[in-house]
């Protein structure tokens, strides 16, 4: 890596020569603010919040897009620059609908007597003090506490056709990276910017709702977003209403994937919240049973060994293997001819539900239409297949969490951790091989490969962690030149 | 119906690219349909959400049926200068739409266009497809009452 010297608010770094300003910055634990720029995609530059003054140019540049120079000299913080963040901040705003307390990036909406005319921009009031949303933040971060700008093109129609992933237009801000993600890491190519100027708009495929899209509900883009655009379908007030409820019983799934972004929303010391004290915290909102996930995960992923080992038999190609709702709708509208051969399993989500379903409503005597299950996980397709297939009644991911708890006044750092009732299972049907281990989602082009003994037999695999690798490797299979005896894909 | 967009594709890519094939398109169903889009997204192998993103860019290029007649003005520099906004109120005034808008009945929209490559005449207007340069309100006002699209 070459190293070259430039010259960042008055002190000399030594930098990558080959970073942008705002790596370079970041990298020497110098703050620049963002919107619209992610790791792991090249920088679009369309939200110019990250804007610094670069000795010798005519006007500012955007930090995330500009790559560093030999002997460069850069302000990442005048008061001309403060001035025109603020300024665009402004101008996001008059086209984004300000209802902050309603908003599902708020944690607090102990508010519902506030008078939405009277708290337009209430950035520093104590009920809104405690989102995760990246614009409020900046708003606050640059003082934004009045609306300069006439209010524009915030009363278009909320997108809840899929009743999972859904798209509220009226929060956009038009940084492209659920775009980017939708196009260039899963390859669905569905979401895309339409028209130009102020009537700019992130639209699905030809401006169709999502439902008759080319959408697979992945969730990937809700995941990037930095506002309340996109979001999984809430179901706060369904679940306070059954887990209140005295006749009806609740058992909730806390799935591991939420408890990194937890421990961020409650703002904890460690990287990950216990999942005891989610247990503790899901009691005290009134859920009866609450199970955490080692278990369901792995009577999935033994359920994803033999529905291999019996493919192994019959399949003299490659084996294609998922246990991923987006997943099998991608193969199966983009590899139409590959669909047959797709081999599915349980997710650990439909393993609690048949598990809930049948032994637990026999065993103790329980009238499953009395029953509400609640999966705590992230990944808009958990919601969709619960929506769609319902395994479960509703799925919370961490931020819904979140809201939930603080809304209730339920704050469960300060709980006593407690152990999640357990799932009794026949010890026959432990261990399962790792190759079944949950995998996290990614942005990378390069595939995992990986070889696993099964039944004595070495087997050459590959593990996709995003649409895109699927797409390279069935490409593959299709052409007959896959390397690969097993492919398992995870959307 | 798939094989005639084929063919008008196929015979617009003779001559140019995928804005020709677009216009072709548009010439033969008066807008740009949902299929034509797929068509178009086969035929240079590229996504229908692409097409459909570059299609949109451009203000000529319609995605639903237009209406009898429809104006448009030019929003370039030199025709604002040459005083378009008078003549953009008189059009308002005469149909009793702002511009962006389409009458109830379907008879008239009005909308702006891109720089016509009319700036020496400026400001200029279309109707129909058919150009007017040098255009005041006044005359604007009497070449609509006269009647539409065939003037
Ligand atoms: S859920 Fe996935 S497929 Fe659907 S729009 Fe978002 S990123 Fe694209
Ligand atoms: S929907 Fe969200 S991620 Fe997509 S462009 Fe709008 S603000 Fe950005
Ligand atoms: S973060 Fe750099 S322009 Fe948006
Ligand atoms: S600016 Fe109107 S024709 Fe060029």
């Amino acid at each position: 890596m070459e190293m070259i010297n430039i010259n960042i608010n008055g002190k000399v770094f030594s930098v990558d020569a080959e970073s942008t300003i705002l790596e370079a910055a970041t990298a020497n634990g110098i703050h620049i603010p963002t919107l619209c720029t992610i790791k792991g995609i090249d920088s679009r530059a369309s939200c110019r919040i990250c804007v610094v003054e670069v000795k010798g140019e005519r006007v500012f540049q955007p930090a995330c897009a500009t790559k560093v120079r030999k002997g460069m000299e850069v302000d990442t913080d005048t008061l001309a620059i403060r001035k025109s963040r603020k300024t665009t901040l402004e101008l996001l705003l008059s086209r984004h609908a300000v209802d902050c307390h309603h908003c599902l990036r708020i944690g607090n909406s102990r508010c519902d007597d506030l008078d939405p005319a009277f708290c337009e921009m209430c950035f520093f009031c104590e009920c809104v003090k405690d989102g995760c949303c990246e614009l409020q933040a900046l708003a606050r971060e640059y003082k934004v506490d009045v609306l300069p700008y006439p209010h524009e093109n915030i009363d278009q129609k909320v997108d809840k056709s899929t009743g999972s992933i859904i798209r509220n237009s009226n929060k956009c801000v038009k940084c492209r990276r659920c775009v980017d993600v939708c196009n260039d890491i899963q390859t669905v190519h569905n979401l895309s910017i339409i028209n130009r100027g102020s009537n700019t708009k992130i639209v699905p495929e030809m401006d169709k709702n999502m439902k008759d899209s080319p959408c697979v509900q992945c969730g990937r883009c809700v995941d990037v977003c930095p506002t309340g655009a996109l979001f999984v379908e809430e179901h706060t007030d369904e679940v306070l209403f059954y887990t209140h409820n005295y006749g009806i019983e609740t058992a909730a799934l806390v799935s591991s994937n939420t408890l990194k972004k937890l421990a961020e929303l409650f703002r904890m010391e460690t990287p990950v919240m216990e999942a005891e004290l989610v247990v503790a915290g899901l009691r005290k909102i009134g859920v009866d049973y609450v199970y955490t996930d080692e278990v369901v995960n792995q009577l999935s992923a033994k359920d994803g060994e033999k529905a291999l080992l019996k493919a192994l038999e019959t399949e003299k190609e490659t084996v294609i293997i998922t246990d991923s709702y987006a997943a099998e709708k991608f193969v199966k509208q983009n590899f139409a001819k590959l669909a047959p051969k797709l081999v599915t399993y349980d997710s650990p989500q439909r393993i609690f539900s048949k598990y809930m379903k049948q032994n637990f409503a026999g065993d103790q005597n329980h009238n499953t239409s009395d029953f509400r299950l609640i999966a705590v996980t992230e990944g808009g397709e958990n919601a969709a297949d619960a929506y769609e297939n319902k395994s479960v009644d509703f799925v919370i991911p961490a931020r819904e969490l979140y809201s939930i708890f603080i809304r209730t006044g339920v704050n469960p750092k300060k709980r006593q951790p407690l152990k999640p009732d357990s799932i009794v299972v026949s010890p026959k049907e432990l261990p399962a091989t790792v190759f079944f281990a949950p995998v996290e989602w990614s942005m990378e082009k390069d595939i995992k490969q990986t070889e696993f003994v099964l039944s004595g037999n070495r087997i050459k695999a590959a593990i996709a962690t995003n649409l895109g690798q699927v797409g390279v490797l069935l490409e593959e299979v299709q052409n007959g030149n896959s390397p690969y005896r097993v492919i398992r894909i995870n959307a | 119906m798939n094989t005639e967009y084929r063919e008008v594709i196929t015979r617009a890519m003779e001559y140019g690219g995928i804005l020709d094939a677009m216009l072709a398109l548009q010439e033969k169903d008066g807008y740009l349909t949902g299929e034509a889009v797929e068509a178009l997204g086969k035929a240079f192998n590229m996504f229908p959400s692409q097409v459909y993103d570059t299609a949109t860019f451009y203000s000529m290029l319609k995605f639903e049926p237009q209406s009898i007649t429809e104006i448009l003005i030019c929003r370039g520099a030199p025709c604002h200068v040459a005083g378009s906004v008078e003549v953009i109120v008189a059009i308002e005034k005469e149909i009793g739409i702002k511009i962006g808008e389409k009458t109830e009945d379907g008879r008239y929209s009005f909308d702006y266009t891109e720089c016509l490559g009319q700036c020496q005449a400026a400001p200029a207007v279309l109707v129909n497809g058919k150009l007017h340069t040098n255009v005041t309100p006044e005359g604007i006002t009497v070449l609509l009452r006269k009647g539409g699209p065939e003037e």
